[in-house]
């Protein structure tokens, strides 16, 4: 029996697609103002994706469009990145840099930004989870069937015995690197002590732009170069799963 | 609390012979870290970071957003690895690091 077959796959599929998709849409819409962003919503979009694709054994679209998508995010970030050096001297722009400017023009920043990384997150699911299947025969073997575990039985009980020769090194080292581990961490100082700091100043500038969701407004602000390099990393992984794969 | 879980972790990390297993022993400190982090950005009394008033007391966001970028970074690391299983297991024909030496 395979998932196509599988009733309650089919039922809730058709009864939950447009809920979700409408869910994701609501999502990303309101980026600055209510809980979500670009990237809960791509997430949404790209699980949805996968689970229809997996329901009905096929590609839903080729492989070129959510390169497409993925390659338009990351398109929209160098963009904003050069822009906002041009512009301003800073990349993107940056959210301290904005002070000056007006309400409108911080809320299509942020909403572009979001866009870039709803564009990159849904592309890149899709195409991490393709990137396991070569779809024609893969599909069957590694999602859809129970797994067939073959190992032979004689070269099993020798790895067990030396297994077991090992063992009590294994076990004491590895008694001694948590033991290190638990007490380096313990001794590090709280984090609390860190953060604090700078929710107050990024709560002021929020405020003056009428941007309500703090957390949509950081990837603006403080972070503003993590996401550029989180997006650069789903990329590179996006390309090293399909080379790993493809290897021969 | 957290560190107990951690500390767990690493221990599977070490002794775990099935190498999905060393990944989900990885899973396991990546999300107690990210955890960790949320707690630190909790304030006594404050409310999820959306800004409905101004004078309502939140929690950081900035934690928030980045274990947002931390789980992305995780998702990408887990894909990449099980596709190095994978891989391994078509030249192999087993996960268990021990079989995986006598050949």
């Amino acid at each position: 029996m395979t998932i196509k077959d599988s009733q309650i796959m089919q039922t809730a599929l058709t009864k939950l697609f447009p809920f979700a998709l409408l869910f994701s849409i609501y999502l990303f819409s309101y980026v600055g103002v209510f809980p979500g962003g670009g990237f809960q919503a791509g997430v949404i979009i790209g699980t949805l994706v996968v689970i229809v694709e997996m329901a009905l054994e096929r590609k839903l679209y080729s492989d070129s469009s959510f390169e497409a998508a993925e390659f338009t995010g990351v398109l929209i970030l160098i963009l904003l990145l050069l822009g906002g050096i041009f512009i301003s001297g800073y990349p993107f722009g940056g959210f301290y840099i904005l002070q000056g400017t007006s309400r409108p023009f911080a809320n299509v920043m942020i909403w572009l930004l979001s866009l870039a990384i709803f564009l990159e997150v849904a592309g890149s699911m899709v195409l991490i989870f393709r990137g396991f299947l070569t779809w024609e025969h893969e599909a069957k073997l590694y999602m859809l069937l129970p797994g067939q575990a073959g190992t032979e039985k004689s070269k099993k009980h020798d790895a067990s015995r030396k297994k077991r020769e090992l063992s009590r090194i294994t076990w004491i080292t590895a008694c001694i690197l948590t033991a290190a581990a638990a007490f380096v961490l313990i001794r590090y100082p709280g984090l609390e002590s860190i953060f604090h700091t700078e929710v107050d100043a990024v709560r002021e500038i929020t405020g003056e732009f009428g941007i309500r969701n703090m957390v949509s407004s950081v990837y603006l602000g403080p972070r503003v170069m993590d996401t550029f390099i989180e997006v650069m990393v789903v990329v590179l992984t996006v390309f090293g799963v399909r080379t790993v794969r493809r290897t021969t | 609390m957290s560190i107990l879980v951690i500390a767990v972790g690493v221990f599977g990390l070490i002794t775990a012979d099935n190498l999905i297993k060393k990944i989900m022993c990885l899973a396991v400190i990546e999300n107690t870290i990210i955890l960790g982090f949320i707690r630190a950005g909790f304030r006594e009394g404050g409310a999820a970071p959306i800004l409905i008033s101004p004078e309502i007391i939140t929690v950081d966001p900035i934690p928030h957003a980045i274990m947002l970028t931390a789980i992305v970074i995780g998702v990408c690391f887990n894909a990449l690895a099980v596709a190095c299983i994978v891989r391994l297991h078509q030249k192999t024909g087993t996960v268990q690091i021990s079989e995986i030496h006598e050949l």
